[in-house]
Order: structure tokens, then C-alpha cells, then sequence
């Protein structure tokens, strides 16, 4: 089983050979989201694969514990009150918990709108209550519903001309009328959604729109104030759209049907705007959450590590060298550094790592090189940046304050 | 061994040595590679646009720095006993 088999032989299926080049990358966790998934659905075809995995995994289930425990062969335990995972992990739990909290909380704002559909109490929606005798409900909206829609085609001849041009003299009447164009055109798609017949809806507002014009011309009341009195209009152009195409109702019966559904219509206009609006607002609020999530992602993949060197001293370590490997990620503060030709420090003395910012030293970990000169030492937990860091040899154990001059130094700022 | 936890066992931290010996001995760009996916998290697009290499080379570099781990550990029993399929399908 050799990799460069895997690599060189070259695979007709484009997508397939890049799938399998993903494996090392999904094994140490180091593969996007999206691409995790593309190469587990790959991997479930791909008996290469599986078994590279399974000779794999040990290695990489091994390895984060380098990083994690901090206790790499030769490295001295964090002294006491430092956390050993640092602050990449804490980012991580971070991430993965903000992200059920999104959840929640977009689950939460789905409650919330279910609520106010059977909130009894729905602010700024005037109730009819002569009309229910009840607080509304959603049985009370649906039962509306179905009463503007058994109404509908009492009054959906065509006869309107004169009822769709009644004279209006009011200036309500017009404000009336934009209001409930405004309405209408959002209860036309809430109705179209629900698979109400659109037809009928939209034949059902030239009609209120004309009825409510009639209704609301001789006073100054807004039409759900005047229906929610349940008194009949005095109007005779409200009346003459049944008599005019010869409905067998009673002229009066016919007006109070008439006022009776644009009350009704009205209101449930009103309440389906409402709710109409409480959705968009959710929906924003999603669209924003997935916007925030898209651009972190995507500007966490844009940027690289910051790397900043460590300068030795003239304090000592001459041969050493170090990189700073900052994790980019803003909201956390967090990399490894990694140590070549480190000195062995003498008995029952350690490296003690330090960052400083605004004239506060904080300890780090301490740490020895190996053998071979190189260490790699986990920083961070802060949530703020550190301006530099130093290495001091301390005490074993490590010191809360440096008690010797730091051997090396940088400046963790571009 | 299936029952032992390596990180709790004599066995577990030699393979943890062993581990870190190995990756001590990997090529830079690869043991870089693998140090900034398990060190730092970063994906491979990130160790990508840091190092400066096209992202299917990262994941060669993984990918051959993983092999070379393995190759280096198949000796050893514990990664022995916790690769070999064999023990899996019995």
C-alpha cells in the first residue's frame, strides 16, 4: 500500500482520484466540512480507502495527544493552574456549541411565531370581538378563513363596475385602500401557499377593496373599528352588488354578509401579515446566521497562520530558532511553537515560555527540548493577543514571575 | 490489547515516544504539514495558503508523512495490534 501509487496513477474519474487524495486530510480532521462529507460518501464505495483508514487511524488517533496533553517525551508538565488544552481546543468546543446555541435559537424563534399563532393576545391586531365572542385563535383564523372563502362566491360575479368605482369623497377611504392593497398582496401569497385557490383570493380582494372603499367613505373610523361594532352600513352601494346580479339574499342580510366578511377578511389580513412578518423576520435571521458562519469560514480558509519568529537573546541560546504558528481565528488566541536547536537546560532547570501584553507577564507552559534539540510547545487559552513572548530558563516546575533574563523573544504583531 | 487504553498503559506511552520520534524524522514540509492539521487545526486549505503550496499538495504531503508514520510504527505491537485487520474481522 504505497500513497504514491495512489497519487501517480492517474484515475479517469477526476473526482474519484481527488477524493482519495482527501484521506490523510479527513483523518486528521484537517478537511472543511463540505469536503468531509464529499470523502465519507466516497469512502463507503472505496475499499482502498477503508482499509487505509483502519491502518491509519491508530496514527492519527495518537497524535492530537502530542499536542493535547502537552506531555511530549522530554517536556515537563504545565505547572499548576495552566490548563493543558489551549485555547485551539477551546475554539473548537466554542465553535460547536455556538452553533447548537444557533440552533436552538433559531428553534426557539420558530416556537416563538407558533406561539403567536395561538397567542390569544396578538398585539396591535384589533379583536372583532362581537364576531367571535371569543379571543381569536388559530381555529378562530381558519374559521374566518373559511367564512371569506364561503363568501367569496356569493360575490365574485363580475357585476362590480359601479361597486369597484363607488364615490369616495373620504380621505380614510383611500388610506383604506392602500392599506389593504398592501394586505391583500401579502394574504394572496400566504393563501397561494397554503393552497388555497388563487383565483378566488384574488377575486376576493377587488372585492374587499371595493367593499371596504364603501364601508369606511361615510365615517372616520378604520374599517375593523366599524365591523367590530357588527353595525350595518348604512351605505346602498355595498347592497347593490347582490341585488344588482340577483341573489335570492335579502338585501339586508346580503349587507350584513357583506360587512361581516370584510371584518372578517380584514382581520385575518391583518393577523396573516402579522405572523407574515414575524416569518421574514426569522428568515432573516437565518439568512444572517448563515451568512456570519459562511464568512468565518470562509475567512479562516483565506488566512494563514500568523508566523512570527522568536529571537535569541544575547543571554544565550545562540544556535536555537523557534516559530510562532498563530492560529488565525479572531476569536480565539491560540498556535504552537516550535523549537529547534534548543540547548538541553541544566539539572533540574526548564524553558519557561512567557507572553506579555501592556506590561502584563503571563506564565506559559515550560517545556525541554528533545534529543535532538526541538520542542513543540501548545500556547494559549486568552481570549486577548499577546504584544510578545519570551523564554526564560526556570526553575523545574516553572516560576510565576521570570526569575532569569529571557534567552529568546518576539513580537507576536506583524 | 484490544481492551487497553494506550493512554493509560506503559505500552500507550511508548507508542506515544515512538510517535514522536517517528514525526521528528519526517521530512520538514511534511511533519509541518501534519503539526499545523493536528496542532493548530488548521484545514488543509489554511496550511495551504500559509505555506504557500497548492491545497492537493498539502494533502500529499499528509498523506506520505502518514504513510511514513505508519511504516515507521508497524513494529511496534500496539499499533500492530490496533491496525491489523485482521484482529478487526475475528
Amino acid at each position: 500500500m504505497s500513497h504514491d501509487e495512489v497519487t501517480a496513477v492517474p484515475n479517469p474519474d477526476q473526482d474519484e482520484a481527488l477524493a482519495h487524495a482527501a484521506i490523510g486530510a479527513y483523518i486528521l480532521g484537517a478537511l472543511p466540512e463540505s469536503e468531509a462529507i464529499a470523502f465519507e460518501d466516497h469512502l463507503r464505495g472505496c475499499v482502498q480507502c477503508q482499509i487505509e483508514l483502519r491502518e491509519l487511524q491508530p496514527i492519527a488517533d495518537l497524535l492530537p495527544r502530542l499536542y493535547d496533553d502537552l506531555v511530549l517525551p522530554g517536556l515537563d508538565p504545565l505547572p499548576d493552574g495552566l490548563e493543558a488544552s489551549g485555547a485551539v481546543k477551546e475554539r473548537i468546543v466554542t465553535e460547536a456549541t455556538s452553533v447548537a446555541q444557533d440552533d436552538e435559537s433559531i428553534e426557539a424563534g420558530r416556537v416563538e411565531v407558533e406561539t403567536f399563532e395561538a397567542d390569544a393576545d396578538a398585539p396591535a391586531v384589533e379583536r372583532p370581538a362581537e364576531l367571535t365572542g371569543d379571543a381569536p385563535t388559530v381555529e378562530a383564523v381558519e374559521a374566518v378563513e373559511a367564512s371569506v372563502e364561503a363568501v367569496i362566491p356569493e360575490v365574485d360575479q363580475p357585476e362590480t363596475p359601479d361597486i369597484a368605482s363607488p364615490p369616495v369623497e373620504a380621505e380614510d377611504s383611500a388610506a383604506a385602500g392602500e392599506n389593504l392593497d398592501a394586505i391583500t398582496a401579502q394574504v394572496a401569497r400566504d393563501e397561494a401557499a397554503e393552497g388555497v385557490d388563487t383565483v378566488a383570493v384574488t377575486e376576493s380582494s377587488e372585492t374587499v377593496e371595493a367593499a371596504a372603499a364603501a364601508a369606511t367613505a361615510p365615517t372616520r373610523v378604520r374599517p375593523r373599528g366599524r365591523i367590530a361594532r357588527g353595525e350595518a352600513p348604512p351605505d346602498a352601494n355595498v347592497v347593490s352588488l347582490p341585488r344588482e346580479r340577483g341573489s335570492l339574499l335579502p338585501w339586508a342580510l346580503a349587507a350584513v354578509a357583506a360587512v361581516v366578511a370584510v371584518g372578517a377578511i380584514l382581520w385575518a389580513l391583518a393577523m396573516m401579515g402579522q405572523i407574515d412578518d414575524l416569518n421574514d423576520e426569522r428568515d432573516l435571521q437565518d439568512q444572517q446566521i448563515a451568512q456570519m458562519m459562511t464568512d468565518r469560514e470562509a475567512y479562516l480558509a483565506d488566512t494563514p497562520a500568523l508566523v512570527y519568529p522568536l529571537i535569541p537573546t544575547t543571554a544565550g541560546a545562540t544556535e536555537a530558532t523557534a516559530m510562532v504558528y498563530m492560529d488565525p481565528d479572531p476569536e480565539g488566541w491560540g498556535g504552537i511553537v516550535a523549537f529547534r536547536g534548543m540547548s538541553q537546560p541544566p539539572s533540574g532547570q526548564v524553558y519557561q515560555l512567557w507572553t506579555m501584553s501592556e506590561d502584563q507577564m503571563t506564565p506559559g507552559p515550560t517545556f525541554m527540548p528533545d534529543a535532538s534539540g526541538q520542542a513543540i510547545v501548545q500556547v494559549g487559552g486568552g481570549s486577548e493577543n499577546s504584544g510578545q513572548m519570551f523564554i526564560t530558563m526556570e526553575p523545574s516546575g516553572g516560576s510565576d514571575t521570570p526569575s532569569t533574563s529571557p534567552i529568546m523573544q518576539g513580537a507576536l504583531t506583524a | 490489547m484490544s481492551e487497553a487504553d494506550t493512554r493509560d498503559t506503559a505500552a500507550g506511552d511508548t507508542a506515544r515516544a515512538a510517535l514522536d520520534a517517528a514525526l521528528s524524522r519526517l521530512p520538514d514540509d511534511q511533519r509541518q504539514a501534519i503539526e499545523l492539521a493536528v496542532g493548530a487545526r488548521m484545514t488543509y486549505h489554511q496550511i495551504a495558503n500559509h505555506v504557500g503550496v497548492p491545497g492537493n499538495v498539502v494533502q500529499q504531503r499528509i498523506n506520505r508523512g502518514l504513510q511514513a508514520l505508519h511504516v515507521a510504527l508497524r513494529d511496534y505491537p500496539q499499533f500492530n495490534g490496533l491496525h491489523n485487520p485482521e484482529s478487526d474481522r475475528s
